[in-house]
């Protein structure tokens, strides 16, 4: 009913726009499409320069080559792209003295010049044919540096990229204690370098899609051939292909336009710049999704139990991570019901506190003159004021802000009479408590959730908290992520996959990955692997081992 | 088909163990123990037996028409007209119950937490959460269960644990003081809510495994005359018999008796909170239940246009049923009993001895 009524309302303020019946995009585009190069260099060069306009970054080097300078050739490529040292070195080089050797031997006037200079004298690895405008300016707006020849209909794209990019730093929204610290780079191909670090199996396979008319952005998915579920595969080729939008900045219009619930609260898609968590989803059997441009990887299929893991767990001694975990669900439940309990028990139920508590917390209320909803909601509004602002402030004024904040609020508030002290200190509790889950988009959807839930509880006492607690866990039950029920493994329940999810099962204990994500290859490894000290009669179990001779 | 879902064996028995139990628990360890006294035990193990004769009726109809709720079957079974006044019955029946169910709900709620608020509030505010959980399907019910269901036998098990102690197991004693007789007179009651077995009429389609049915049922019902059992012990020997039939939730009051530390005590609302979400996976069930009769009965295509109707007729119907809370336990004690088992028990078995005579469907 909800999808119904949004859907309506959405299509109706789409419909308004398109009766415009302007649409840029589509002029901008047609005068490259179904246009193929000619063998024409001089009205190549024009039909270029047309197109790019004249910035000052688009290098178009036009030179005569060989023993009598008899071959015409343009080199183009974008300054800031390419690597200059390779385009100078290997392409110019190879170009302007190779080829009048080769020349001067062989004669090359009147043969498939192209050819023999793309197959005996560049030396660089990655070089392709472009026959179609579409196809240059693909290659050489991504940082190739194409080679038109006249007299030929076909182009080099010889691939020269370097530019400027921020190394592999610690990621700043996930970081460990214990735990690789390189995190996902804006670049592409460092990013699929990295997990290629990880993933050494032949079987690894990277996808490459190009999305947004505009922007060309790259778009690569990442799997395990065998492993991975084919069905889920070709559900994310298919949801990415029909993404028609003009341009993608950030993960997050990927996520947007493929998700399975779009009205829901809850993000039924992960989203880490770890490397290592993103290789351990694909070891699993789920499929990752590198987007160029940004540090943010997605993995699909996702459930409502990845929020409560962290990277962390899987590298601690299993005790700890167990215990971590159940410390993080604590910390997921309080941030969502915290307030709500303290407005309920406060206002409604006060038989259920200790006598003694009960005197102090109303001896700490007298005087305050707003109901304990209000008091809550003031509380909270002013905390999430603050996070907020201390995000975007400045780096340096940040931490002041929220002391200063803090104090003012927390405690000239209890002393000006307007909340009651452990009020500030549930919504203080609450506040960091929210910070203890692993996935910060799920803290964000736990802290909306709080506010209604805290509406409910000041309305209908414990039952108005149990009412939405119920609406809350039916709505996550009917989400699917990618075929997958989001719940899972808790409904529909399985007892062995919970094995990752209250707590972390030691490794050798993991024979199997999850069942709904992992059934095409169920088995992991091997049963029984639990160290122990073998006796001289038991054979200790062979492995394969690496050889120490390298 | 109405509804695409599908459900596994394990979800169908623990959404039978939440539906039965939810509401037994609470309201009849009292009206058992005032026609049993300290025997009210048998009467659950009774009771139990005559559920899974109910069981045996209705999964072996079920089994011979796989891919059809009762409803559906016996048109066939009976024919047209016939089949349709049956169709009829268990609508009625299922409307009816539900709308006990929520009365109960609701009066508990007034008697027990909020005496100030009335009634038409828990009313309302539950069969409008259950119509929204209802749009999912069965499966979206059978996994909500399944995320309350384990934290409700965890609960169970703690305050059983924690008021162990105040247990006289002498107060069972002497066993059937007055003969059999009174034992059977308790187990009709308890029976009628065992019947509710009569559920899986209507989910046994949905199955995905269609022939662990009958076991998940059967486990069902014994968990569930475990757990009464239990809680008949546990009032009786905790409360005394006099004691235990007088008032009116027993069970509940053995939550109350909890006190860990004396510094944790009255911890009713906490159980109250986890209750209520079992009594909600029952009225929803029953509430499903009812819209897909009456979409079968109707050839309709689908449930949804009328699950806000058929919650307007729920809510109304609970109202006006009663007009307080002796009534409807006076209800539950005298009528209910017979006149539940006539449907649960009886129309199936009528239903299953037609189909044999018959030799319809498969076997």
């Amino acid at each position: 009913m909800i999808r119904k009524v949004f859907g309506k309302l959405f299509s109706r303020l789409v419909k308004i726009e398109s009766d415009k019946k302007c649409d840029p995009e589509t002029n901008l585009l047609k005068d490259i499409e179904n246009l193929d190069l000619t063998a024409d260099l001089k009205a190549n060069l024009h039909r270029i320069k047309q197109i790019l306009g004249d910035s000052p970054d688009v290098v178009i080097r036009t030179c005569r080559i060989g023993w009598k300078q008899e071959i015409c050739l343009a080199v183009i490529h974008i300054d800031g792209l390419v690597d200059k040292s390779l385009v100078n070195d290997d392409v110019m080089k190879a170009l302007m003295l190779e080829v009048q050797m080769v020349d001067r031997k062989e004669n090359l006037k009147g043969k498939h010049i192209l050819e023999s200079i793309r197959d005996s004298m560049l030396p660089i690895s990655d070089v392709k044919n472009v026959k179609s405008f579409a196809d240059f300016f693909d290659s050489v707006l991504s940082g190739d540096t194409a080679i038109l020849v006249d007299g030929s209909d076909v182009g080099l794209a010889v691939s020269t990229r370097g530019w400027k990019s921020r190394n592999v730093e610690e990621p700043a929204s996930e970081s460990v204690v214990r735990g690789p610290r390189d995190g996902f780079t804006e670049n592409l191909r460092d990013n699929t370098a990295l997990l290629r670090r990880r993933i050494k199996t032949p079987h690894l396979r990277v996808e490459a899609y190009k999305i947004g008319k505009l922007s060309r952005t790259d778009v690569e998915i990442v799997y395990i051939k065998g492993i991975a579920d084919e069905k889920v595969i070709e559900e994310v080729r298919r949801r990415l292909r029909r993404i028609d939008v003009d341009h993608i900045l950030e993960s997050g219009y990927i996520e947007e336009l493929i998700e399975d619930a779009p009205l829901s609260l809850f993000s039924t898609i992960y989203r880490t710049e770890r490397p290592d968590k993103l290789a351990g989803g694909i070891f699993e059997g789920r499929v990752g999704i590198l987007i160029d441009n940004t540090p943010f990887a997605l993995l699909v299929p996702s459930v409502f139990a990845e929020w409560i893991q962290a990277a962390e767990d899987y590298y601690e001694r299993y005790p700890i991570g167990s215990l971590i975990r159940l410390l993080r669900i604590g910390a997921l439940l309080s941030s969502l019901l915290l307030p709500s309990f303290y407005v309920a028990i406060t206002t409604y139920h006060q038989e259920m506190l200790p006598t003694v508590l009960l005197l102090s917390i109303s001896a700490a209320r007298e005087g305050v003159p707003f109901p304990a909803i209000v008091e809550a909601f003031l509380m909270e509004l002013s905390f999430e004021v603050l996070r907020e602002a201390g995000i975007r402030l400045p780096r340096p004024i940040g931490p002041a802000i929220s002391i200063i904040g803090g104090v003012i609020i927390g405690d000239a508030a209890v002393r000006a009479g307007l909340v009651g002290a452990p009020m500030v200190v549930v919504v203080a509790f609450t506040g960091i408590a929210s910070y203890a889950i692993s996935g910060y988009t799920a803290s964000i959807t736990m802290r909306f959730l709080r506010f209604g839930v805290m509406v409910l509880s000041a309305v209908l006492g414990l039952y108005g908290v149990m009412l939405a607690v119920i609406a809350i866990t039916a709505h996550m039950v009917s989400l699917r992520s990618f075929g997958v029920p989001y719940l899972s493994p808790i409904a529909p329940f399985n007892v062995r996959d919970l094995k990752d999810v209250f707590l972390r099962a030691p490794w050798w204990a993991m024979f199997k990955r999850p069942r709904l994500i992992g059934h095409n290859e169920p088995i992991r490894q091997d049963y029984f692997l639990m160290p122990r000290y073998f006796t001289d009669e038991e054979d200790e179990p062979v492995h394969e081992r690496r050889d120490h001779d390298d | 088909m109405i509804e695409v879902g599908k459900i596994s064996s394990r979800q169908t028995m623990w959404l039978l163990i939440t539906t039965i139990l939810s509401t037994a628990i609470l309201f009849l360890p009292s009206i058992v123990v005032a026609e049993a006294k300290q025997d009210g035990w048998l009467s659950a193990v009774f009771a139990t037996f005559v559920g899974l004769l109910v069981l045996l009726v209705v999964s072996t109809l079920g089994l011979r028409f796989p891919q059809q709720t009762i409803v559906e079957y016996s048109e066939i079974i009976l024919g047209r007209f016939l089949g349709k006044i049956v169709g009829l019955v268990f609508i009625w029946f299922f409307l009816h119950m539900n709308a006990i169910v929520v009365r109960e709900f609701a009066e508990f709620m007034v008697v027990s937490f909020m005496p100030q608020t009335p009634l038409i509030v828990f009313i309302i505010t539950f069969v409008l959460l259950s119509a929204f959980v209802l749009r999912g399907g069965i499966e979206v019910i059978a996994r909500t269960n399944e995320v309350f269901f384990p934290v409700v036998i965890l609960l169970v098990i703690i305050v059983t644990i924690l008021v162990v102690k105040d247990a006289d197991f002498t107060r069972l004693m002497p066993v059937l003081e007055r003969g059999i007789f009174p034992v059977l007179n308790g187990t009709i009651i308890p029976s009628g809510w065992q019947g509710e077995i009569v559920a899986l009429a209507f989910l046994l389609p949905y199955l995905n495994r269609i022939h662990e049915g009958r076991r998940a049922g059967s486990l069902a019902l014994l968990i569930v005359g475990f757990f009464l059992v239990l809680a008949e012990v546990l009032t009786v020997a905790v409360f005394g018999a006099e004691v235990a039939a007088r008032s009116m939730f027993p069970t509940f009051n053995l939550v109350r008796y909890i006190s860990i530390a004396e510094f944790l005590e009255h911890l009713d609302p906490f159980f109250m909170v986890f209750w209520i979400g079992s009594v909600f996976i029952k009225i929803t069930l029953f509430y499903y239940i009812t819209c897909l009769a009456i979409a079968q009965w109707l050839n309709l295509r689908d449930y949804k246009p009328i699950t806000l109707p058929v919650a307007t007729i729920i809510s109304a119907l609970s109202m006006l049923l009663f007009d307080n809370i002796t009534e409807l336990v006076n209800f539950i004690t005298k009528v209910w009993g017979p006149y539940a088992l006539s449907i649960q028990l009886g129309i199936p078995a009528l239903l299953l001895v037609v189909a044999t005579l018959r030799r319809q469907g498969k076997r």
